[in-house]
């Protein structure tokens, strides 16, 4: 399940219903949940901006999930990304991966939030708590770990 | 009221969906059968039916009529806390029914909320709207979403389900990229190929080939006075002091000249050689040959997650 919106979420709710999707037969699910951080830790973060490329944006993830589910043979999952405004705390990006086995669970999980950190047409804005504004830059970790899954390789630690 | 006495009897169809925001407390209640007032889907259900059958003694100018089918479906959407409202309405007469099916959305989603006000008063009905339409002289028309869908619309339920069990009606698959092309568009007056299923000019794409890398040469020759719309996202929007642009050189183009090209043109891009290509919304490299009809965007490395 893959969705965009600019609405904030509830993490249980969809973890309810990754568990549904999933079914009696996936014993494991990993999730992981992306809030708004402060930029460092003396550089507070008032709001970020998500833009998106909308159209690429959703065959990207649609893409990231349909692999990691074929690759794990995941029972379900889940991706939930949000876009726009938003504020210091709040939920960003929410990703699940339900399986029979932990391991499949865990590296698909892991797998998706790395790809879609380096593959999904997102970028961010920071405004500050002091008012600075800018545009984040990848970070180059994240690039080396997507080439690392790619190419079957056991990726550095994030 | 308008005179519809001279109008042709035909086939019309309408769909309306309504949109409300429960909250988790009241979601969950509701996706659990927790409600202790009642069975909230059924009793909404019925309500909207009831209501449409009743649009013309609520709404003044609306006219009396027959319906040949109403029903009511909901879609729980765990991302927003929200029920999503769908009701069809059908009849074969001298005016439409949009109007029935926006009342059968409405009070459907007016019932939700007397159902589950026990457990949160603050849930919103955040939107009605119409989304299809059919029938009469002015024909079809769709919502801006539901463009590239045909709509499903609800069968009769009595047919579909015996036990009657509700349906759930299919959720849209994808977006048209409404953003990238409305833009180039709007700013360039060229038209895009929207790609929908199938990106660009599908015909090139065969099973096993990358026609990115094949030699164009053999290809037919450009006409005179074709170009290629650009949309940038991000930084590059705002470098460049816009978000859609025209590509007027040479083509078919690749990726790195079309990137040489774009910092000529806007200097404050350089150096471009960091910049990176979709074309047809898929990843593009250095090397891959950009052609006329192809959508292109201009970003730099994504920051998402």
């Amino acid at each position: 399940m893959r969705r965009l919106q600019t609405a904030s979420f509830d993490t249980g709710l969809l973890y309810d219903d990754l568990r549904q999707r999933a079914g009696e037969a996936a014993g494991a699910i990993v999730t992981f949940t992306g809030h708004v951080r402060d930029f460092a830790p003396n550089l507070a973060t008032r709001t970020l901006f998500l833009e998106h490329y909308p159209g690429m944006c959703e065959r990207v993830l649609d893409e990231l999930g349909e692999s990691a589910a074929r690759r794990w043979e995941l029972a379900a999952w889940s991706i939930v990304h949000r876009v726009g405004e938003m504020a210091r705390g709040e939920p960003i990006v929410f990703v699940g991966a339900a399986s029979a086995h932990r391991g499949a669970a865990f590296r698909a999980c892991e797998f998706m939030i790395d790809a879609l950190k380096t593959r999904a047409p997102f970028w961010k804005r920071e405004t500050l708590a002091d008012g600075q504004a800018f545009w984040v830059r990848q970070a180059e970790a994240d690039a080396e770990r997507t080439r690392a899954w790619l190419e079957g390789e056991e990726p550095p630690s994030a | 009221m308008v005179d519809v006495g001279g109008k042709a009897i035909t086939a019309r169809e309408a769909i309306a969906e309504a949109r409300v925001r429960l909250g988790r407390q009241a979601f969950v209640a509701v996706r659990d059968a927790t409600v202790a007032k009642g069975d909230v889907l059924g009793t909404a259900r019925i309500a909207g039916i009831l209501a449409a059958k009743r649009c013309a003694e609520l709404i003044p100018l609306c006219h009396s009529l027959p319906l040949s089918f109403a029903g009511v479906e909901f879609v729980l959407e765990p991302e927003t806390a929200s029920i999503r409202i769908r009701a069809s309405c059908r009849t074969d007469h001298r005016t439409g029914v949009e109007m029935e099916a926006m009342t059968a959305a409405s009070v459907a989603a007016l019932t939700l909320y007397d159902m589950c006000k026990g457990v949160d008063k603050g849930i919103i009905v955040e939107s009605v709207r119409l989304v299809y339409k059919s029938g009469g002289k002015s024909g079809t028309w769709r919502c801006d979403e539901a463009q590239d869908l045909p709509p499903r619309p609800i069968g009769d339920p009595a047919l579909l389900h015996g036990d009657g069990s509700p349906t759930a009606f299919t959720e849209a698959v994808g977006s048209a990229p409404r953003g990238a092309n409305a833009a180039m568009e709007a700013a360039t007056g060229v038209g895009v190929n929207t790609p929908v299923a199938a990106p660009g000019a599908g015909a090139r794409l065969g099973a096993g080939d990358d026609p990115r890398g094949a030699d164009p040469a053999a290809a037919a020759v450009t006409p005179p006075g074709v170009r290629v719309p650009l949309a940038y996202f991000a930084q590059v929007a705002e470098l460049a002091g816009r978000r859609a642009d025209v590509y007027d050189g040479e083509l078919p183009v690749r990726g790195r000249q079309l990137l040489a090209w774009l910092e000529r043109r806007h200097p404050a891009l350089a150096p471009a050689g960091r910049l990176q290509l979709a074309i047809n919304q898929q990843h593009a490299r250095a090397d891959d040959w950009i052609r006329p009809g192809d959508e292109v965007a201009v970003f730099e490395p994504v920051t998402g997650g």
